[in-house]
């Protein structure tokens, strides 16, 4: 009995001791946070007015300032420097290169703990210099997923085309980073991103091929649709199909009209059935009435649903065929189609029945 | 000299942008949030009203669509600041009523041109 109450007064004073160390940290560490912040508050003012006025030559001040207050702005003026482009941009790069930020960050991108070398990519990133990219791409294939992560998604940041290569390569399963993070570099960098990827579409490894895809179709990269209607060829692996098929619908190329329709036949598989129904919905193509009409008639239910919002979207030829259909169809495509047209005018009906209600209330 | 509201909740954008704007010769309505930037205009009506899209609480999306449904508001210039620049997002902001859009990170001298754009759009 006593050793038991001895056992429960031992954990309730460990908690206690657990609770209080927590409490004193991040109380410690919010005074630092706003020692830091009221130290650099006048700075920062000055910093941003300086910006703002697009004038690198008034940034001379912060050249001359003496290390340790450097010290304390350097991260400050790299998390600035994140949010800008064109010269304020170019101006805080200059001037991070000349306080040695940038020689700081090389060298800390070879430290022993991963931490360092993760915080040491963000900041190359920040400052996306030649130099800069060319380590992150050393940094890509890091021992750390950590580190590989952050050099990944700083690549993105850095604006710099030269970091395509790097991401590309990071787009194979056995690179051990997280597709989502690849993806969004990729879609930061934009434009420059899309010759290497479509030259990724014929990549030898399939997971590549089919990453390449989808980002195309993200990255709205009409110059990818003649190579993405290749990779979407009834010959391709299925995952690879419905990923071209997807990009083409949502970059809405004419082009791929034929191919879509093709992948809506009835022995297709149904999760490029579907796909193909949305894309001709998006395309907006009137010769996809007839297509997306027989799919309601001859469903399964979840498709010929999609279908019939693709109707809607087709406009006053895909609104005629709903009517028809809800007015002369039978069984569940008629359901569909009555269905489709509701929701379409939903704010009218809902109207109409308010209306109805105010009459008839006493 | 107008009127021109911005509500973002990063306080380096926000200052960077009044700046800017301020210098430029406009007087400006700074504001973190997007039920502030809706208070903000209940009291003063902007020329322009920039919004940034990713508020806590209420987007840029919402404060736009919510500008659009009311009479009063209805007619002001809106430009949104974000760091959304997939093609759907831009749609999103156009559909909400959005004039025009500026992709994060900005030059504050792009920002300054659009927002002169936008308003002598809206004087012609």
């Amino acid at each position: 009995m006593t050793v038991a109450v001895d056992l429960v007064d031992a954990t309730a004073a460990l908690v206690v001791l657990l609770v209080a160390l927590v409490v004193t940290a991040r109380a410690a560490r919010l005074t630092i946070v706003r020692r830091r912040d009221a130290n650099i508050a006048p700075l920062r003012q000055k910093l941003i007015a300086l910006i703002a006025d697009e004038d690198g030559d008034a940034l001379k001040e912060f050249r001359d300032l003496e290390p340790a207050r450097w010290k304390m702005l350097e991260p400050y003026v790299l998390s600035l420097t994140a949010k800008l482009r064109g010269e304020s941009r170019g101006a805080l790069i200059a001037l991070c290169c000349e306080r040695g930020t940038l020689a700081r960050a090389l060298a800390a991108s070879h430290a022993a703990r991963a931490a360092r070398r993760a915080v040491a990519a963000e900041a190359l990133g920040t400052i996306g210099t030649e130099e800069a990219v060319a380590r992150l791409g050393v940094l890509a294939r890091d021992h750390s997923s950590f580190v590989r992560a952050a050099a990944v998604r700083s690549l993105g940041r850095s604006g710099r085309s030269e970091g395509v290569p790097t991401l590309i390569a990071a787009l194979e399963p056995d690179s051990q980073v997280p597709y989502r993070f690849v993806a969004q570099a990729l879609l930061r960098l934009g434009e420059p991103s899309a010759p290497s990827l479509i030259t990724a579409l014929e990549h030898p490894h399939t997971k590549v091929r089919e990453r390449a895809a989808e980002i195309l179709g993200l990255l709205g990269a009409h110059r990818a649709v003649p190579a993405l209607l290749r990779a979407a060829g009834k010959d391709a692996p299925l995952e690879l199909r419905l990923r071209a098929l997807r990009a083409l619908g949502r970059l809405g190329a004419p082009e791929a009209f034929t191919r879509l329709c093709e992948a809506t036949a009835r022995g297709e598989d149904q999760n490029l059935r579907h796909i193909a129904v949305q894309g001709l919905g998006r395309l907006g193509h009137r010769g996809a009435v007839p297509i997306l009409a027989a799919v309601i008639v001859e469903g399964p239910d979840g498709l010929a649903a999609t279908a019939a919002e693709g109707l809607l979207a087709l406009n006053e030829a895909g609104e005629a065929a709903l009517r028809e259909l809800a007015a002369n169809g039978s069984g569940m495509a008629q359901l569909h189609a009555q269905a489709a047209l509701v929701f379409a005018h939903r704010d009218q009906y809902r109207q109409r029945a308010a209306h109805s209600l105010m009459e008839a209330s006493p | 000299m107008s009127l021109i509201l911005v509500a973002d909740d990063d306080r380096d954008i926000r200052d960077l942008v009044v700046f800017k704007l301020s210098n430029a010769g406009h007087e400006v309505l700074a504001v973190d949030d997007g039920p502030s930037a809706l208070a903000a205009v209940t009291e003063r009506l902007p020329e322009v009203a920039i919004l940034d899209v990713s508020m806590p609480g209420m987007s840029g999306f919402d404060v736009c669509a919510s500008l659009r449904s009311e009479e009063r508001t209805a007619g002001i210039p809106v430009l949104l600041l974000t760091a959304k620049a997939q093609e759907a997002d831009v749609q999103t902001g156009f559909a909400a009523g959005a004039d025009d859009y500026i992709v994060k990170p900005f030059s504050p001298r792009e920002l300054l041109s659009r927002v002169e754009a936008v308003l002598a759009r809206a004087r012609r």
